[in-house]
């Protein structure tokens, strides 16, 4: 896990001659190593997105993985996994029991966990498909089919801290993401509110005011891992990348 | 061969009596018709409590026919109509009855189409009856117990299969010793009950408790004589137990808190409850545009009821929308918050402070209507005048309706939860151009 080489990296600075610390410096500068779900009835264009700027030059290097990689237990050669925008429940069809325990397991060992749409459902404690890697229901939810349109997100100081040191709002794209809210689930840790939605969608019969200060971006810890799901989509064409680029780079850090 | 024949024939068997069940448990609803003897006002009264798929509907105005009506349609569809009204104060409703079907392709109008050709061409029972007698020879795709009223004091039931009906008049002291039918999804001639009979009778058949449910709440009021607000807020809302006893703190239960959770499968206000409507008729030599449909949208115990007569010129904007109307959309959002995992019941927690914000609402609309109807009958009022009253009691529960979305995505957001966890600061942020 990229925290492993972090432990390696603080130790060798305590106790590795400076001579030597240029070498383990370089550690750092190790990419996060990033897997996306994709498989052929995803529907999804989320990961060439996604692909397009999680790249060495950015300290992450990128790669599609399947459902059925991912029952095999190929997620132990990466940090983070992404689940991007599609479908949450057919995700959790495609991922299948096995696919689903080996996610679960994989955050709760230190993985880190990146939700996006689709991927904010399936880890959410909604659905009975859901993996329950953070404990937050799904407000408005006979309603999710809201409609596509770009909004207006507000980050809470918290996500400001997080997520970006320069604006506190952002123009993003929405496409029927879910409208968070938290749940009690006993065996779950709460989750902390990064963003909310400060403008909404309401087509297809969506009440209005319904979406205006459910929450946006949130994120929580599973076991050892870092959990952080999006409900727009930061990863399109006009970002903001960097919000999403953070958020994967912060999952990727074991606690 | 013989043998695969009768294989194939049990498997036929099979496959339509499950098609059938599903479709009467999805395709349900529960209704009365009550002649202006047993009313307070002597004005007849409908009522049904639409249990259907189509979750999203919406009032309509029906106007390309000779009669001009206003009907609960499925959201953004005119094909169908599934209860309403027309200029002659003719009203009808259904509710399915499956036993009603016979093997065989069928054609010509099905339960919803027939309702809205009625709407558009019948003036009286009568005519209903005479539309009925002509398309059995042609045959139908029906199978349903409508229920009718007219301005001429008509108030009549009809089983009515594919090629043939019967009807049971409400007026008829022989048949309806109290002056009203109760129908869910059984048809009495089907089974060879009596036109009114007793739960005894009916044993384990489908829809039984709510039959039952619905008779005994009627019974309770028929000494007083039945009102329109008994039927929208008593029996639209009704929550009783499978023994028949409401659930205490409901609205026809005792006034002792309400249970954690109630089982909303085979209630009068159930899970597959779409809408509502109550029909307030005339009485004979009256104004017949004096008719009024009340119409509650989304399920009845989350959503409030609002008037509309056939003369308004456009429908209230929170009434009609072709992806389901702004009010019952609402209900939705609100039922879904409060039903449990498995959607076959409802959390109680949230309902006492949503009846008890929106039922006051609905009280004043009740009374500002029976104010405003007693004005027509005194003055009249243009067309113009009842379009802006109808569009003033829509915008009055919208309000309400809009306020206890606010409150309950506000409880949601604010929902008491585990506290998050403690994490390390943050490293870096990275910024991408």
């Amino acid at each position: 896990m990229h925290s492993v080489s972090n432990f390696l990296l603080l130790a060798a600075c305590i106790f590795i001659p400076a001579s030597l610390q240029s070498v383990v410096m370089a550690e750092e500068t190790m990419p996060v190593r990033v897997a996306i779900l994709d498989f052929p009835a995803s529907g999804s264009q989320g990961y060439r997105n996604l692909q397009r700027f999680l790249i060495p030059k950015n300290g992450f290097e990128s790669t599609v993985i399947s459902p059925e990689a991912i029952r095999k237990g190929d997620l132990k050669n990466f940090d983070v996994v992404i689940m991007p925008g599609g479908s949450g429940s057919g995700q959790a069809k495609a991922l299948k029991p096995e696919g689903r325990a080996a996610v679960r397991t994989f955050v709760k060992n230190g993985g880190g966990y990146v939700g996006i749409c689709a991927g904010a459902y399936l880890a959410s404690s909604h659905y009975e498909w859901s993996l329950d890697l953070i404990n937050a229901r799904v407000w408005d939810r006979s309603h999710w089919n809201r409609g596509k349109s770009n909004v207006t997100i507000q980050l809470t100081p918290v996500g400001s801290e997080v997520l970006s040191n320069t604006n506190s709002k952002y123009n993003i794209y929405y496409s029927n993401g879910p409208l968070l809210v938290p749940d009690n689930q006993p065996d779950l840790p709460g989750y902390e509110v990064l963003a909310t939605f400060e403008s909404e969608v309401a087509n297809n019969g969506a009440p209005t005011e319904a979406m205006i200060g459910t929450h946006a971006i949130i994120r929580s810890k599973f076991g050892s891992g870092r959990v952080i799901c999006f409900s727009p989509h930061a990863e399109t064409k006009n970002g903001p990348h960097s919000l999403i680029a953070t958020g994967i780079y912060w999952a990727a850090n074991q606690e | 061969m013989p043998v695969n024949d009768t294989r194939l024939l049990r498997l036929c068997t099979l496959l339509l009596t499950i098609i059938a069940s599903i479709d009467s448990s999805a395709d349900a609803c529960t209704t009365a018709v009550i002649s202006g003897k047993a009313t307070v006002d002597g004005r007849p009264l409908l009522w049904k409590n639409r249990d259907a798929p189509a979750r999203h509907n919406e009032v309509a105005l029906l106007t390309e026919g000779p009669l001009r009506a206003i009907a609960v349609v499925n959201a953004g569809s005119r094909r169908s109509a599934w209860m309403g009204m027309n200029e002659a104060g003719f009203c009808i409703e259904n509710s399915l009855s499956t036993d009603l079907r016979q093997p065989g392709k069928k054609t010509g109008f099905n339960n919803g189409t027939l309702i809205k050709r009625a709407l558009q061409t019948c003036r009286t029972v009568a005519d209903f009856k005479q539309l009925l007698e002509e398309t059995n020879q042609t045959g139908r795709r029906t199978d349903a117990n409508f229920g009718v009223i007219d301005a001429q004091g008509g108030a009549a039931l009809f089983e009515t299969g594919p090629t043939s009906f019967t009807m049971f008049d409400a007026n008829d002291p022989a048949v309806a010793p109290h002056g009203y039918f109760v129908r869910s999804n059984f048809a009495t001639t089907a089974h060879d009950f009596p036109a009114n009979p007793t739960p005894e009778q009916l044993g384990k058949i489908y829809s039984a408790e709510r039959y039952s449910q619905a008779c005994s709440r009627l019974d309770l009021q028929k000494d007083k004589g039945i009102t329109v607000d008994y039927l929208i807020r008593h029996l639209t809302r009704d929550l009783s137990q499978e023994t028949g006893t409401p659930h205490p703190g409901t609205v026809n239960g005792s006034a002792a808190p309400l249970p954690a959770t109630i089982a909303t499968k085979n209630t009068i206000s159930r899970t597959t409850t779409v809408s509502a409507a109550v029909f307030h008729g005339v009485k004979p030599g009256e104004d017949p545009r004096l008719a009024t449909m009340w119409t509650i949208l989304g399920n009845p115990s989350f959503s409030l009821a609002v008037p509309s007569w056939v003369d308004v010129q456009t429908i209230a904007e929170p009434l009609t929308d072709e992806n389901g109307a702004a009010l019952g959309e609402i209900a939705i959002t609100l039922r879904d918050w409060n039903k449990t995992d498995d959607g076959n019941s409802i959390s109680t927690q949230c309902l006492p402070g949503i009846w008890s914000d929106l039922w006051p609402v609905e009280d004043k609309i009740l009374t500002l209507t029976s104010r405003f109807q007693q004005a027509r009958k005194e003055h009249g009022y243009s067309v113009g005048a009842i379009t802006r009253f109808h569009q003033k009691m829509a915008d009055l529960a919208m309000t309400a309706m809009q306020q206890e979305l606010r409150e309950m995505k506000q409880a949601a957001i604010t929902f008491p939860a585990p506290p998050p966890p403690t994490f390390a600061p943050v490293k870096k942020t990275i910024v991408i151009p």
